[in-house]
């Protein structure tokens, strides 16, 4: 069971996060953009953070940076959902501090499946890292 | 935006030919210049040569005489105190008469050599004479002496005198004139060369402006095709992102139902969704293909006599059945004359302008739309009760996908299309649309319609009456 922060400013898509994250026991708190969800994040500390890329307030990228200033916060993994992946993005996300990203229109499995593989490596990283 | 950039690569094509053109002409002035330069000079040289060949054969015609006067000046002398001296100086004068005159053979042409012969010819029977009077004069008979020098060697000098005395004025006449005609070309080359010049360097000048327009406007379409480009670029970026949001709602909602255990509720909840999503990517794709052809100039609108109060009454009564929450006011000017106008594209207008106002009004608050008329408009205006927006956003909303994105705006859903629409069809009517705003007052949105919009012109194309696009 862990503790998952997600943003997503499009309404439609954060009632299909919460569910689609149902028949999970993780615990998850659905924000509507960057500045909610890192109030969110810095009150809740969670184990994983997905943000959608393109938010008002602040995106995905601005989130990011923020979070990874955060000494408490630096080690969470945070997974990208975009709209669109062109040439060259990929890299980008890996550079700008993505763990993984996931394209949009996703199939709520594959998010489930994606997160268990995120949580899992993070937890056997923290594991070594003890 | 397609013609556009058609439009502008046929007109790079011309402008590429005429440039070769005038680049050519360019090279052709400068190549004349030059020309006309090497020419000049050369001219200018072979004159100056003739002039200096001139004088140096009048020199020699001189030369000739002096030593023929000299000659016969010693003779006399010689005659008068006949000494071993005088007798030297004699033979030496009359030798220095054919050097004289083979220099007149070498500086002269044909005819100056022809007379040189014969002067040479005359000089040598004159040294002839002067050999037998040299003989008269040893044997003492001076009587001799005389009549030879009398007789035959004072003829002779006299015929050599004047033959060269006669091709020396011959030949001074002809410098005479060689200097007045090169004095001639002179002045001519003071009024030629500069007026050619001057010709040659306004046209330099006027090929190279024509140039530097063809480079800038070359420039010009460069930046626009690069500018389309970059414009294609964001359209399917943001496309791309627009049509993706409803696809995942689609998506997912349809693998929920199809992979979990639901409720018969449940499953009718996430199937409105779906249907909720499909609705979204249907409306953008029909406003995407609407505004695509406006903006291609596709669309020829109908014309007929348009009641607007008549479109907005309609228009407003969908909406109070649909949006019970907003509350219409209509205020309409009685008696607006009727305008040419297709009906279809107004009450898209209206049902556009409404539904943004409706969109940005908290519930309850009332919608506005005025009609008044105006001179020779009629002016259309829809006033909501909205947040407003700052001033450096009135503009920008008539852009496609330009929905302002904040945290106050992002539940409101909208293809961000609905207004550059509006604006479209608004020009059509060659009518203008703009907003007005105070944040936190609520917008204005204001329609100005001609009433004598008698005439279409969608993009450039000719006036259309009463036809309707196939």
């Amino acid at each position: 069971m862990a503790r998952i922060v997600f943003c997503e400013d499009q309404e439609q898509i954060r009632k299909l996060i919460a569910v689609a994250m149902r028949p999970t026991a993780h615990t998850i708190e659905v924000v509507m953009d960057g500045r909610e969800g890192l109030a969110a994040i810095e009150r809740i500390v969670p184990d994983l953070i997905v943000t959608d890329l393109r938010m008002p307030e602040m995106d995905g990228f601005a989130l990011t940076d923020a979070v990874r200033t955060r000494p408490s916060l630096r080690h969470v993994p945070i997974l990208f959902i975009t709209a669109s992946v062109q040439r060259g993005e990929v890299a980008e996300f890996q550079a700008r501090g993505a763990a993984d990203y996931l394209e949009k229109p996703f199939s709520p499995r594959h998010l489930r499946e994606k997160i268990d593989q995120l949580l899992h490596a993070h937890r056997e990283v923290g594991v070594e890292l003890s | 935006m397609k013609m556009d950039a058609t439009a502008s690569l046929v007109r790079d094509e011309h402008h590429e030919r005429s440039t070769r053109t005038a680049s050519l002409g360019l090279a052709g002035v400068v190549l004349f210049l030059a020309v006309f330069s090497i020419m000049s000079a050369y001219e200018t040289q072979k004159w100056v040569d003739r002039v200096q060949s001139n004088a140096s054969l009048l020199q020699a015609y001189l030369d000739s005489t002096a030593a023929i006067l000299a000659a016969e000046s010693s003779e006399l002398e010689f005659r008068l105190e006949p000494s071993p001296a005088t007798r030297d100086e004699f033979t030496r004068a009359n030798g220095k008469i054919d050097d004289a005159v083979r220099v007149i053979a070498a500086r002269g042409d044909r005819q100056d050599a022809e007379l040189a012969n014969l002067i040479l010819g005359l000089h040598a029977r004159y040294r002839d004479t002067s050999v037998r009077l040299f003989a008269a004069m040893d044997a003492g008979d001076v009587g001799l002496a005389r009549s030879i020098d009398i007789d035959e060697g004072d003829p002779l000098v006299e015929a050599m005198r004047e033959s060269i005395t006669q091709a020396t004025s011959q030949h001074a006449v002809e410098a005479e004139s060689t200097l007045v005609t090169m004095r001639t070309i002179a002045q001519l080359m003071l009024v030629i060369v500069p007026v050619v010049f001057a010709l040659g360097f306004a046209l330099m000048l006027a090929l190279w402006r024509i140039l530097e327009g063809y480079r800038r406007a070359t420039r010009k379409t460069y930046d626009e095709i690069e500018q389309l480009s970059k414009l294609r670029g964001e359209f399917v970026s943001t496309v791309s992102h627009e049509f993706r949001t409803p696809l995942t709602g689609i998506q997912g909602f349809s693998e929920i139902i199809r992979d979990e255990e639901l409720t018969i509720p449940e499953i009718r909840e996430y199937a409105g969704d779906i249907n909720k999503g499909a609705r979204r990517l249907a409306r953008l794709i029909s406003d995407m293909l609407d505004l695509d052809r406006m903006e291609s100039g596709l669309v020829t609108p109908t014309l007929v006599p348009v009641d607007l109060n008549l479109i907005l009454t309609e228009t407003a009564m969908q909406f109070r059945m649909g949006a019970a929450k907003h509350p219409i006011e209509l205020d309409l000017e009685p008696g607006l004359p009727q305008l040419m106008g297709d009906p279809d594209g107004l009450t898209q207008v209206a049902t556009n302008l409404l539904s943004n106002a409706i969109k940005y009004s908290p519930d309850g608050a009332a919608v506005e739309v005025r009609t008044r008329r105006d001179a020779k408009t009629i002016m259309l205006t829809v006033r909501d009760h909205g947040m407003g927006m700052p001033a450096d956003q009135l503009d920008k909303i008539f852009e496609r996908y330009s929905r302002i994105e904040s945290a106050a705006t992002r539940n409101i859903q909208g293809t961000g299309l609905g207004l550059p629409i509006v604006r479209q069809l608004v020009q059509l009517h060659r009518g203008r649309v703009w907003a007005t705003s105070e944040s936190g007052q609520g917008s204005v949105f204001h329609v100005q319609l001609p009433l004598a919009a008698a005439t279409f012109a969608p993009h450039g194309t000719q006036p259309q009456p009463q036809v309707r696009a196939a």
